[in-house]
């Protein structure tokens, strides 16, 4: 350990002084951050898990190595600001990654403004994020435009014309609900009420007793896949037979082993379909599997997107010149439509991402295409 | 249902609190546990750290049992080695190694088991079909499973305590430890056992959580822990049918709340506080608790006496690195003015950003905490209600800022930069004011009443804050909060914010430690010690507790405007009961009634944890960080129980 130290001592101190002198092999520093403890820390692991299978498939092709620095904000505010210093002041490090929540994204996009230091985040989706730093991106679609994606294919698609709405009450759940009311009003059906739960609630009978005296033909769920499996389940128990509509928060395999039978016929939404094996997502399911044991996740697969955005850009930069800070994030802007396991990616001037969803039901303890 | 499991773990707490007058955090960790022990042996394999093991797949009838003696051991370790050596120490101290304690299992839950939820297996009562009672009521087989067995353990822990030898010893060690002692009673013995007991609860509750919601998750603990600990206090802290009684309650209040009050499950989390709040005006000793536990032990949170006999070399560091501190109090003017000079240097010398923005930290937590310190180590009130203050003077100055005149007068921020300096002033006056207006409900309670009343009130600002999306735009938070500028000049670089962290640092500081000195700062440390004692001296103690929290409160404010400007951005996420317990753990960690403390404890707190994301296996497993401060922490208490400036603390008692 000591020597292997040693040697690594001086090989810095040798890179130290030859600065300027390129090396043959070019490497790129990603910071990763994201709540990987604490409450909620499964979206960010498995944002970290998705990059990680990226990255080491890209460094196995040779060419350019990346390397993921990781700091966990644990989701405080306090810590996602000295994280976004902490990278700015670190010269090494190139790109930043990550994000599960976006009031700690938003604390720290002025930090990102001081240094010019490219985001491109995976897990965050509110709408006050849209243009709030040219530094900032996402590959995720916004609460806004997923949730008046689904008000329209209820309406729509599943002609559905009395819907309970229930969300969590955060930028989250506020966002997605209040925009999938407006497109499902719009597009011609009723709502037959809202309600908002505080994140972590358990116990939604009541609730519920007061949703089905008012006999809607479904409820629409704004929230993650914990409370999401509870209310099907409570649902089903008070003799609740309705459609329950899911948001992307839903699209989880731990939705159907926390909601077993209850989650039958759910329909959520998402950018990643985990039984749809298309060209660019089959190597990504089975290297997944292969990897960690389990199935992934829509933000396993978002996590692994980014990556290759990274990388992506990291290409277009090295073809115009050296890769900074400055040209990386010039890069982002280029990219045109590359190919992912989410579907394509480009992004816009506000650094949000155009993209299509997909609408899954739940069928014999398995996500599949809904029609 | 919910009221069961409250009720099973607020007999937890009660039963602790009764014999050792400790709230012993962690049983919200022991509950948890206990659910992940039971899933864990009903399943036939699981993930432990990552690799897969075969586990026996027992059924419930069996795995119960003994997920809940394998807790009831670690209960029992837990009180041997972090506790009992804290036995004679001051009372924050292990209430700050219960928190650790805590905080350690749980990261070591999310090591063991992830972070992602175990769901509940499916077991032979769990899948009979609901019992359906006058045609629209749905009652499961295992409601009414749980309902039996909290009631049959509540009714044997009862008998057990009224007729058994070790129960009869429990109550005499809770009426009299001293006494007790003298007609032959092991202390040591009956404090074990009540843990023990207490533990066998905890995650009896947490088996039970469990099954009715399907699933297992490393913080799972915290809430109901916390709403258990409420409703131990409102049943009256000490009695177990209070406990049982304050559980039910609590859970059809927050039921019936959220069902039926219009937007009530936003605000669910706020009525348990309200009920608590109003009853504890009326009646401070809880529904069935006995009214001598309101008159809290004087003196006792500060303590004086040292819990243990140290090696010579150790008393002797502790006594060298005091001394040394003790010089940085305002009076030795060249020290002060030296320690300043190096403060200022840095701001110059420091080339990193990050640093700095650590710095920043150090100085606007230190601030807090120095804030809650008038209240907590001078006056010697238990405040858990702090971060109230901190988010009014933020809110107060996004709000204006952004919200009136951006957004609706059409002002530019840079036209009235003066404001900001207004605002200072402006937000902890207002702070100050709601101090007043909080504390004032409050005078009649002492201890750990007055601790969760006052807690009560911050949580229930913040759910206020959460929810009243109108005004404070709710979880979405507010952002474009211009950085503070002076003329022209922005003062937004990490640099500069800095340097203006400093110079309020600096006023703030020499203001305490004036109002310290004072006939007031004499006043609020004669009601530390000896509550009665001052009243009886002619201090008028009501007058100067009020004041204690309208200063308090005002430096709260004040450091909650620069936070805002700092930040730039303000949310709920910032103003947390997390927040609460850390400025309050900042403070114990430096040393109560110290000047220097809340800057030595928020030093110790920010930078730790930065510097440990950095350690290799932390980057491997994140979780470890929290674990490792856990352990610090309670290695910090039972080291240093006065906390690590403690010789510093102003002098103004008389020794005894």
């Amino acid at each position: 350990m000591g020597v292997k130290h040693k040697i690594l001592g001086v090989l810095m101190a040798t890179a130290l002084f030859c600065p300027g002198v390129a090396s043959a092999e070019e490497k790129i520093t990603i910071g990763f951050t994201a709540a990987l403890s604490g409450d909620f820390a499964a979206f960010g692991l498995n944002m970290r898990k998705g990059a990680d299978l990226a990255f080491k498939r890209i460094n196995a092709a040779g060419g350019t190595q990346f390397e993921v620095v990781s700091a966990d904000d644990r989701g405080e505010a306090r810590e996602g600001v000295l994280i976004a210093q902490k990278f700015c002041s670190d010269e090494n490090v190139d790109v930043v990654m990550g994000y599960s929540f976006s009031s700690i994204a938003l604390a720290a996009v002025p930090v990102y403004d001081g240094c010019g230091l490219p985001v491109i985040a995976s897990a965050v989706t509110s709408p006050d994020l849209s243009g709030a730093s040219k530094f900032f991106r996402r590959n995720i679609l916004t609460d806004a435009v997923q949730g008046t994606m689904m008000g329209e294919f209820a309406a729509k698609t599943l002609n559905l014309k009395n819907v309970y709405v229930i969300h969590q009450q955060d930028d989250y759940g506020i966002g997605v609900a209040s925009a999938f009311s407006k497109a499902y009003e719009a597009a011609g059906g009723k709502l037959a009420g809202t309600e908002a739960y505080v994140l972590g609630t358990k116990d939604f009978k009541t609730q519920l007793a007061k949703m089905k005296a008012t006999s809607p033909d479904a409820i629409f769920i704004g929230g993650f896949y914990t409370e999401a499996a509870k209310i099907a389940q409570q649902g089903k128990d008070l003799g609740l037979n309705v459609q329950f509509l899911g948001t992307d928060g839903s699209l989880n395999p731990e939705l159907i082993s926390l909601g077993k039978k209850a989650v039958e016929g759910m329909i959520v939404y998402g950018m990643f379909d985990p039984s749809l094996a298309t060209p660019e997502s089959a190597p990504f399911i089975n290297g997944y599997k292969e990897a960690y044991g389990e199935a992934p996740n829509a933000f396993a697969a978002l996590g692994y997107d980014a990556a290759m955005t990274v990388a992506e850009a990291v290409k277009i930069a090295g073809q115009s010149g050296g890769v900074t800070r400055t040209s990386l994030n010039d890069a982002f802007g280029k990219i045109k439509d590359l190919p992912g396991v989410t579907g394509p990616t480009t992004f816009s001037e506000n650094g949000d991402r155009s993209g299509a969803l997909y609408f899954l039901k739940v069928k014999d303890g398995q996500f599949t295409l809904a029609k | 249902m919910l009221g069961a499991i409250y009720a099973l773990t607020a007999v937890a707490y009660t039963l602790v609190y009764g014999v050792v007058q400790l709230v012993n955090f962690a049983f919200g960790e022991l509950f948890m546990l206990g659910a992940f022990i039971c899933i864990s042996l009903m399943l036939p394999s699981v993930l432990l750290f990552g690799v897969r093991v075969t586990m026996p797949a027992l059924p419930l009838i069996m795995a119960a049992p003994l997920a809940i003696l394998f807790v009831g051991l670690i209960g029992v370790l837990m009180e041997r080695f972090a506790y009992r050596p804290l036995r004679n120490a001051p009372r924050l101290a292990p209430l700050i190694v219960a928190i650790g304690l805590s905080v350690l299992l749980q990261s070591l839950a999310q090591s063991i088991w992830g972070a992602e939820e175990l769901s509940f297996p499916e077991f032979e009562l769990s899948k009979l079909p609901p019992l359906v009672l006058f045609g629209s009521i749905h009652v499961n087989v295992m409601e009414i499973v749980v309902l039996a067995v909290a009631i049959v353990s509540m009714v044997v822990l009862t008998i057990f305590v009224k007729s058994t030898r070790l129960g009869r010893a429990m109550r005499a060690t809770a009426e009299d430890p001293i006494a007790a002692r003298l007609v032959g009673i092991s202390i040591d013995r009956v404090i074990a056992a009540a843990f023990l007991i207490g533990s066998l609860f905890a995650a009896l509750a947490g088996i039970l959580y469990a099954q009715a919601y399907g699933f297992a998750n490393p913080t799972m603990g915290f809430l109901p822990g916390f709403k258990a600990l409420i409703a131990a206090v409102l049943g009256g802290i000490g009695s177990i049918p209070g406990a049982a009684i304050g559980g039910m309650l609590l859970a059809l209040i927050e039921t019936f709340g959220a069902g039926y009050l219009p937007n009530g499950s936003a605000y669910r989390d706020a009525f348990g506080f309200g009920i608590l709040i109003l009853l504890l005006m009326f009646r401070p000793q809880g529904l069935l608790g006995r009214r001598e536990l309101n008159e809290a032990p004087a003196g006792s949170l500060v303590g004086t006496g040292s819990s243990r006999q140290q090696p010579q070399w150790y008393e002797d560091a502790v006594r060298l690195v005091g001394s040394w501190l003790l010089r940085f109090n305002p009076g030795k003017t060249v020290l002060t003015l030296g320690v300043l000079s190096v403060a200022v240097a840095a701001a110059f010398l420091i080339t990193s950003d990050y640093w700095l923005r650590i710095l920043i930290f150090v100085l606007t937590y230190g601030l807090l905490a120095s804030g809650l310190n008038i209240v907590v180590g001078f006056t010697g009130l238990l405040d858990l209600g702090f971060v109230a203050f901190w988010a009014v003077g933020s809110y107060l100055t996004s709000i204006l800022f952004v919200l009136v005149l951006k957004q609706k007068l059409g002002i530019a921020p840079a036209d009235i930069w003066w404001l900001f300096y207004v605002n200072l002033l402006l937000g902890g006056c207002l702070a100050a004011l709601l101090g007043i207006a909080l504390g004032y409900p409050t005078l009649k309670l002492r201890g750990d009443y007055l601790a969760i009343m006052t807690l009560g009130f911050g949580e229930i600002i913040r759910i206020t804050a959460t929810n009243w999306i109108d005004l404070t735009r709710g979880p979405m938070g507010i952002r474009g909060i211009p950085s503070p500028s002076l003329f022209n000049f922005s003062l937004g670089q990490p640099r500069y914010l800095y340097l203006v962290g400093l110079a309020l640092a600096v006023l703030i500081f020499a203001c305490i430690g004036r109002l310290v000195r004072s006939y007031v700062g004499r006043a609020w440390v004669s009601i530390r010690e000896n509550e009665s004692a001052a009243e009886a001296m002619g201090v008028d103690t009501p007058r100067y507790k009020l004041f204690a929290y309208a200063s308090g409160g005002f430096v709260g404010g004040v450091v909650g405007v620069f936070y805002a400007h700092s930040q730039q951005y303000v949310s709920p996420l910032s103003f947390t009961l997390f927040e609460n317990i850390l400025i309050l753990m900042l403070i114990v960690m430096g040393g109560l009634g110290t000047l220097i403390g809340p800057f030595i404890g928020a030093a110790f707190w920010i930078i730790f944890l930065q510097v440990a994301q950095d350690i290799p296996f932390i980057q491997s497993h994140p979780e470890l960080r929290y674990a490792l401060l856990g352990l610090a922490l309670v290695c910090l208490m039972i080291y240093l129980p006065q906390g690590v400036a403690a010789k510093a603390r102003i002098k103004l008692t008389v020794p005894r």
